[in-house]
C-alpha cells in the first residue's frame, strides 16, 4: 500500500463565505453548530436574565398586590400591565413569553444541537471516518435550525407576541381561545423544522456509526461518545416524529377547527400531554446522554486510566435510552391518572436511577487510583458529577407520586431540572469544549481563566438552583412573576447565582473568541491522552485536514475491555 | 496489556484504500442551503396566509403570504431536485458503490422507522380514545355507508399494488426492464385508483355530514379529526409514493439501473410497502375496531 498523502486530493471548488455555505465537511458543519449554539445560548441566557431580574425585584409581592387590589391602587411591578418597566411590550404577558421562549430556545437550539454539533465534529474522527455517511443531509440538518430559530424569535414581533403557553404548549392554554396570536403557530412550525433537523441528524449518525467505522473498530471497541450518540440518535429518530404529530394536532385545532384536544367536543387535552411527554421525556436524555459518553473520555484522559467498566457503561446508556421511553407520565402525576398508572410510572422512573448510578460509580472508579490532572476540562467533569447527582436526587423526589403531588409546578421542579440541565448538560458542554477545542480549532483555551470560569459557574449554579429547591419546597409557584414576601431573600440569592453563571458564560465566550489569536497547537495530542483512549481523534493534526486522516486507521486501537 | 488486544495498524489501510488512487471527499453543494431556504420562506408565508403577520411590511398581506408559501415550496422542490441531480452526476465518484447502496438502504429503513413513529402517534390517539371514551367512534346510523365495500375494495387494490410493486422491484434488480415497465405502470394505476376511491369515500362522507369537523347525529367530532387526519396523512404518503415510483420508472427508462445500482427503485418499493402496511393497520383500527 502506497502512502496516501502523496496522492492528489480534489481541489475545493469554493473559497471564503461560499466555502462555508456549500460545505459538506462534518468539521465545518460541527463548528457552525457550535457557534449557532453559542449565539442562541446568549439569547436564551439573556431571557433568563430578564426573568431573574423580575424575580429579584418583583416590585410587588403577592401581599402588596392584594393590598393594592383592596385599595384600588397599582403596585409597581416590572412586568405589570400598566406601570412596569416593560409595560409597552406586553406587560405581564411578556413574562409568560419569556418563560416559554427561554425554555424553547435552551432546549431546541442550545442543548439538543449543542451535543449534535460536538458529535458532528468528533464522532467521525473518533471512529476513523472521512466524513458523515450523508454529508449533504448533514448540512441540511444544520441549515434547518436557522429558519426554526428565525420563526421562533420573529414571533416576538407579531401581534400578541411569542408563544406564551410554556414550552409544553398544553391545551387549552395553547389554543386560540387563550393564545390568539400567531406566535404559537410560529412556535409550532419552528418545532417542526427542528424536528426534521433532529431526525436527519439522527439517521445520519446511525448510518455513519454502523458503516463508516475504520476496520478494526468493532462494536466492542467503539468509543463511548460514539455509543452514546448512537443510542441518542435512536431516541431522536423514534421520539421526534411523535412530537411533530402532537404539535400538528395543536396546529390543526388552532387553525382549522378540528377537535383533537378540545374536551367539549370529544377531544382530550390529557392525551396531548401523553403524546407530548412521550417525546419530551426521552428528549431529556437527548439533552444529556451524549455528554455522558463524552465525559467518560475526559475523565479517563485526565485520570491516566482507561474507562472503568466499559461494557457496563454501554449497557447503562442503552438501558436508560430504553426505559426513557416508558416512564413519560411521571411529568403528569397531577392530571388524574388511575392509581395503577401512577404506581407504574413512579416505579419505572425510579428504576432509571440504577443505570445512572452505574455510570456515576464507573466515573468515580475511573478516577480511583488514577494520576489525576485537574485541567479545566477535568474540573468541569468533576463539577458535572456532583451537580448532576444533586439534580438526579431531586428527580428521585419528584418521581415519587405523593411527593410530586405537593411539589408539582413549584420552584422545586425548576430547581431540579436546572440542576440537571445547567449543572449537568451545560457543565458537560463546557468540559467537552475545553477538552476538544484544541482539536476543533487548533488553539488552546486559557487554563488560568478556565479555573475562574469553572468556580464562578459552579458557585453560580449552586446559588441559583440549589436555592430554588428550597424556594419551591416552601411553596413558590413556577411561571408566576410575583410571590409572597417571605421568598424575597431566596430569590435574591438565585438571581445572584444567575449573575455569576452569566458572567462566567460570557467570559467563556470571550476566551473562545480570543483563542483564535493564540499560537496554533503543533502536536496531534496536546493533552497527551492517547494511551488511555480507544478512539482516533487524537491521532490526526489539530485541526484535522479536510480528509481527516492521511491513513486509516492511523494508530492501534486499544481494546477498552483489555 | 496483551499484544492480542492491539489491532494491526496497517490492516485497515490495506483494506480501505486498496484499488483507489485518491482520497474521496464529499464535494461541496449549495443545494442543502437552497432546500433550507425554501423551508425558511414557506413557513413565514403560511403564518402570513393565516393572517398572522398583519403590520409587517409585505408579508402583512395574506396574498403575499400565499405567494411566499408557493415560492418557498418551489425553492424547496428545486433544491431537492437539483440535489438529486447532483447525486446522479456524482454517482460514478462513489468511493465504495456496494457500501453506498447499503448505506442508502439503511437510510430508507431508518426514515421509515421515523415515519412509523409519526403514524404511531395517530394510532396511539385512536387506541387511547377508544379505551377511555365510549362515545368516540364513527357515525352510529346503520344506514351510513361507513366501512362499506368501497373501503374493502380500496384495501384490496392497494394490497395488490404492493405485490405488483415488488414484481417491478424484482424485475429491475434482475435487469428485466420490459416486465418491470409493465408492473410499474400497473402499480401506478392501482395506487391512483386507491386514491380515487379514498377521495370518493371522503366526498360521500362529507355530503352526508361526516366532515373533518363534525359527525352527524351529535357524535364526537374528535373521531372525525382523527379519521380525516389519519387517512389524509396516509393519502399524502400514497401520493408521495406514486411520485417516487414514477421517478424510479423514469430513472429506469433513462437506463440508470443497467449497472445494478438500483437504489432509487428499492427505496420507492420499500416506501410503497410501508404505505401498504400502514394502511392495513389504519384499516383495522378505523374500520374494524371502531
Amino acid at each position: 500500500m502506497t502512502d496516501a498523502t502523496a496522492l492528489p486530493l480534489p481541489a475545493p471548488r469554493y473559497r471564503g463565505l461560499m466555502d462555508w455555505l456549500t460545505t459538506t465537511d462534518h468539521k465545518k458543519i460541527g463548528l457552525m453548530y457550535f457557534w449557532f449554539v453559542v449565539i442562541m445560548a446568549i439569547v436564551g441566557g439573556a431571557m433568563a436574565g430578564l426573568i431573574r431580574v423580575q424575580l429579584a425585584m418583583p416590585g410587588a409581592t403577592v401581599e402588596a398586590l392584594q393590598q393594592a387590589a383592596l385599595t384600588g391602587t397599582t403596585a409597581l411591578n416590572l412586568f405589570s400591565d400598566d406601570t412596569g418597566l416593560f409595560a409597552d411590550w406586553g406587560g405581564r404577558h411578556l413574562y409568560n413569553q419569556l418563560v416559554t421562549m427561554h425554555a424553547s430556545i435552551m432546549i431546541f437550539f442550545v442543548l439538543i444541537p449543542g451535543f449534535v454539533g460536538f458529535a458532528n465534529y468528533i464522532v467521525p474522527l473518533m471512529i476513523g471516518a472521512r466524513d458523515m455517511a450523508f454529508p449533504k443531509m448533514n448540512a441540511l440538518g444544520f441549515w434547518l435550525l436557522i429558519p426554526a430559530a428565525l420563526l421562533q424569535l420573529a414571533s416576538f414581533f407579531v401581534a400578541g407576541g411569542a408563544a406564551a403557553s410554556g414550552w409544553t404548549a398544553y391545551p387549552p392554554l395553547s389554543l386560540k381561545e387563550f393564545s390568539a396570536g400567531p406566535g404559537q403557530d410560529m412556535w409550532i412550525l419552528g418545532v417542526h423544522l427542528v424536528g426534521v433537523s433532529s431526525i436527519l441528524a439522527a439517521i445520519n449518525f446511525i448510518v455513519t456509526i454502523t458503516s463508516l467505522r475504520a476496520p478494526g473498530m468493532t462494536w466492542g471497541k467503539l468509543p463511548l461518545f460514539a455509543w452514546a450518540t448512537y443510542f441518542v440518535s435512536i431516541i431522536q429518530l423514534v421520539a421526534t416524529p411523535v412530537l411533530a404529530a402532537a404539535v400538528t394536532m395543536l396546529l390543526l385545532d388552532r387553525n382549522f377547527g378540528t377537535t383533537f384536544t378540545k374536551a367539549s367536543q370529544g377531544g382530550d387535552p390529557v392525551l396531548y400531554q401523553h403524546i407530548f411527554w412521550f417525546y419530551s421525556h426521552p428528549a431529556v436524555y437527548i439533552m444529556i446522554l451524549p455528554g455522558f459518553g463524552a465525559i467518560s473520555h475526559v475523565i479517563a484522559a485526565f485520570s491516566g486510566k482507561r474507562v472503568f467498566g466499559y461494557t457496563g457503561m454501554v449497557l447503562a446508556i442503552g438501558v436508560i435510552s430504553f426505559i426513557g421511553f416508558i416512564v413519560w407520565a411521571h411529568h403528569m402525576f397531577t392530571v388524574g391518572m388511575p392509581l395503577w398508572a401512577q404506581a407504574y410510572f413512579m416505579y419505572g422512573s425510579l428504576v432509571i436511577a440504577v443505570p445512572t448510578g452505574i455510570k456515576v460509580f464507573s466515573w468515580l472508579a475511573t478516577m480511583w487510583g488514577g494520576t489525576l490532572r485537574f485541567t479545566t476540562a477535568m474540573k468541569f467533569a468533576c463539577g458535572f458529577i456532583s451537580m448532576f447527582v444533586f439534580g438526579g436526587f431531586g428527580g428521585l423526589f419528584l418521581a415519587l407520586t405523593p411527593i410530586d403531588m405537593t411539589l408539582h409546578d413549584s420552584y422545586f421542579v425548576v430547581g431540579h431540572f436546572h440542576m440537571a440541565m445547567v449543572g449537568g448538560s451545560v457543565m458537560l458542554l463546557f468540559a467537552m469544549t475545553y477538552y476538544w477545542w484544541p482539536k476543533m480549532t487548533g488553539r488552546m483555551l486559557c487554563e488560568r481563566q478556565g479555573t475562574w470560569i469553572f468556580w464562578l459557574m459552579l458557585i453560580g449554579i449552586v446559588l441559583a438552583f440549589m436555592t430554588m429547591h428550597v424556594t419551591g419546597a416552601l411553596g413558590m409557584a413556577r411561571r408566576v412573576p410575583v410571590y409572597f414576601k417571605d421568598f424575597l431573600i431566596l430569590n435574591h440569592i438565585s438571581t445572584l447565582g444567575y449573575v455569576l453563571t452569566f458572567i462566567a458564560s460570557l467570559w467563556f465566550v470571550v476566551d473562545l473568541v480570543r483563542s483564535y489569536w493564540r499560537p496554533p497547537v503543533t502536536e496531534n495530542d496536546p493533552w497527551r491522552v492517547n494511551d488511555v483512549q480507544q478512539s482516533f481523534e487524537w491521532a490526526t493534526s489539530c485541526p484535522p485536514p479536510a480528509h481527516n486522516f492521511d491513513r486509516i486507521p492511523p494508530i492501534p486501537i486499544l481494546d477498552p475491555k483489555r | 496489556m496483551s499484544a492480542s488486544s492491539i489491532s494491526p495498524p496497517d490492516r485497515g489501510a490495506e483494506e480501505h484504500g486498496a484499488g483507489h488512487d485518491h482520497i474521496h471527499l464529499p464535494p461541496p453543494s449549495i443545494w442543502p442551503l437552497v432546500t433550507a431556504l425554501g423551508l425558511t420562506i414557506a413557513p413565514f408565508g403560511v403564518v402570513s396566509l393565516l393572517g398572522g403577520l398583519s403590520g409587517w411590511p409585505l408579508l402583512g398581506h395574506p396574498s403575499v403570504g400565499l405567494l411566499a408559501t408557493l415560492l418557498g415550496l418551489a425553492v424547496f422542490l428545486v433544491g431537492l431536485m437539483a440535489w438529486a441531480h447532483q447525486n446522479i452526476v456524482e454517482k460514478p465518484l462513489a468511493h465504495d458503490p456496494i457500501q453506498q447502496q447499503k448505506d442508502l438502504q439503511l437510510f430508507v429503513l431508518l426514515f421509515l422507522v421515523g415515519e412509523l413513529a409519526a403514524f404511531g402517534a395517530i394510532f396511539g390517539y385512536l387506541f387511547y380514545m377508544n379505551a377511555v371514551d365510549p362515545s368516540f367512534g364513527p357515525p352510529r346510523d346503520p344506514d351510513f355507508p361507513y366501512g362499506g365495500p368501497l373501503a374493502a375494495i380500496a384495501t384490496f387494490l392497494l394490497l395488490s399494488s404492493s405485490v405488483t410493486g415488488e414484481f417491478a422491484h424484482h424485475a429491475v434488480t434482475h435487469g428485466r426492464f420490459a416486465f418491470a415497465r409493465l408492473m410499474l405502470v400497473l402499480t401506478l394505476i392501482l395506487g391512483a385508483v386507491f386514491l380515487a376511491c379514498q377521495g370518493f369515500e371522503w366526498g360521500e362522507f362529507i355530503q352526508r355530514g361526516f366532515t373533518p369537523l363534525a359527525i352527524p347525529e351529535g357524535g364526537m367530532s374528535s373521531f372525525a379529526a382523527a379519521f380525516y387526519t389519519g387517512t389524509g396523512f396516509h393519502g399524502l404518503h400514497v401520493a408521495i409514493g406514486l411520485v417516487l415510483l414514477f421517478l424510479a420508472w423514469m430513472r429506469m427508462e433513462a437506463g440508470a439501473y443497467r449497472d445494478g445500482r438500483t437504489f432509487s427503485m428499492t427505496a420507492a418499493s420499500w416506501y410503497w410497502h410501508f404505505v401498504d402496511i400502514v394502511w392495513v393497520l389504519l384499516f383495522i383500527t378505523l374500520y374494524v375496531f371502531s
